[in-house]
């Protein structure tokens, strides 16, 4: 691939928007091209100051808005939600954030304070297996190869993920995608096991996130297990990374996987 | 709190801080923010069924944001220097398009990491504000919402490669300010004055 060539794919790759074909060709054009690749690393820093600039800016909901939300939402049905809507429209905006406030004062008074609650490690694990699986994403790099999969992954999140590569068994590693799983950065890889997708997403670990998991113990590898929305996700931890098997199995099968994670070397 | 109420939140509840960020830059403060992000999703509320969870993708709530931030917009006439949606076509787009997107980029001045760092923090913001709607929108989506070219070609209703391509434009646009900003850009270039 040529420089022009690559200029013209260049911010679909920084973005991992480029299928792989394509982007192994960049890569391989950046990595022989020093014009190119120093194009590529400012861009890659206007991007991260982008990202500062934009998320950085009050970069949660102001608090206190999804109570607002919850409030509004509490009781009313979805039709009586949209008597609200028109109500909203009709107003100018002062009297309308009057009647918010309004509304916050009385049903402070008036109900229990309920706590949004927490949303579970497991929630967000399936979630983005599905947002990823049922969408039919394409994976940012593919590749069988367990070493060279870690290696990419580690290039992009910063993290040192080591892969078992389930040679031999009815297994297979088909590639991976960075992503983020609580606003942290993570390593995502998809196996293949008897047809079905598995993900094994490995981010920094934190103790709490487990505290709603049950865990093992007595067989197997030290790991915690916790069911979602139809699937099963199984977790251990492997250094500072927490490793967590997430599908349509067993815990069983997943098991098989996460140890396989536990006994690979670097 | 009911049921369907709760299983609603916890759909929204990853998208929160995105749509947020994303409403800042389409109204003109933090209470309009605020107040499109509840509209949006009490309209989103309206259509939510518990049965049709795999519809609820994040696009979907930006598609939502997005046609309350331009009906607001349109009933309002807003003056403010915060983006305006304009829905144009992709013929109207390649008069606004610069260079060709194999040309090099704009040349920007030798500059030590952090000296490059700093310039970057001073001028991105002008730098976006100054790009056409389309293209300031597009990398809103992509940096502020955290959508994919897939997510946004939703949002916009466009196929994906267009999204790839605005894309590349609003960066080398975005180059291309940035330059100016560091008096490094050719006075002698072919496309944009």
């Amino acid at each position: 691939m040529k420089c022009p060539r690559v200029r013209e794919y260049l911010f679909a790759f920084l973005d991992d928007e480029l299928d792989a074909p394509h982007s192994i060709e960049v890569q391989r054009h950046l990595e022989r091209c020093p014009q190119c690749a120093r194009e590529a690393e400012i861009e890659r820093t206007v991007r991260k100051r982008l990202e500062a600039a934009l998320v950085g800016e009050g970069a949660d909901a102001p608090p206190g808005d999804e109570m607002t939300l919850r409030r509004l939402l509490d009781g009313k049905t979805q039709s009586t939600a949209r008597s609200h809507r028109l109500l909203r429209l009709a107003l100018p905006m002062g009297a309308a954030a009057a009647l918010v406030a309004a509304v916050i004062i009385w049903t402070a008074v008036t109900d229990r304070h309920v706590e949004p609650p927490p949303q579970r490690f497991a929630d967000l694990l399936v979630a983005d297996f599905k947002h990823f699986v049922g969408e039919g994403r394409q994976l940012q790099f593919a590749s069988a190869d367990a070493t060279q999969v870690g290696r990419w992954l580690a290039d992009r999140t910063g993290l040192n993920v080591a892969l078992p590569s389930m040679q031999g068994d009815d297994c297979r590693l088909l590639g991976a995608r960075k992503c983020k799983i609580s606003k942290r950065p993570a390593a995502f890889a998809l196996y293949d096991m008897h047809g079905a997708p598995v993900s094994l997403v490995a981010l920094a670990a934190r103790p709490e996130e487990l505290s709603g998991m049950q865990e093992i113990t007595d067989d197997g590898p030290r790991r915690w297990v916790d069911r979602c929305q139809g699937h099963t996700v199984v977790a251990a931890r492997r250094g500072d990374l927490l490793y967590a098997a997430v599908a349509k199995l067993s815990e069983r099968e997943l098991t098989h996987l996460v140890k396989g994670v536990v006994d690979a070397s670097h | 709190m009911t049921d369907l109420a709760d299983t609603f939140l916890v759909h929204v509840r990853p998208h929160w801080c995105g749509l947020h960020r994303v409403a800042r830059r389409y109204a003109g403060g933090e209470s309009e923010a605020c107040d499109l992000v509840q509209e949006a999703l009490l309209r989103a509320w309206r259509s939510f069924s518990a049965a049709d969870q795999r519809t609820y993708r994040r696009s979907w709530f930006f598609v939502i944001l997005r046609n309350v931030g331009l009906e607001w917009q349109r009933s309002r006439r807003s003056r403010s220097r915060r983006i305006k949606m304009l829905p144009l076509s992709d013929r109207e787009l390649t008069d606004l398009a610069g260079p060709e997107p194999t040309e090099p980029l704009a040349d920007l001045p030798g500059m030590s990491e952090a000296q490059f760092t700093d310039f970057l923090d001073q001028r991105i913001v002008a730098a976006i504000d100054d790009l056409e709607p389309v293209f300031r929108e597009v990398l809103l989506l992509s940096v502020a919402g955290e959508l994919t070219y897939r997510e946004i070609a939703e949002v916009l209703d466009c196929p994906v490669g267009t999204v790839m391509s605005r894309m590349a434009r609003a960066r080398r646009s975005l180059r291309e300010r940035l330059a100016d900003f560091a008096g490094t850009r050719s006075a002698v270039r072919k496309g944009r004055s």
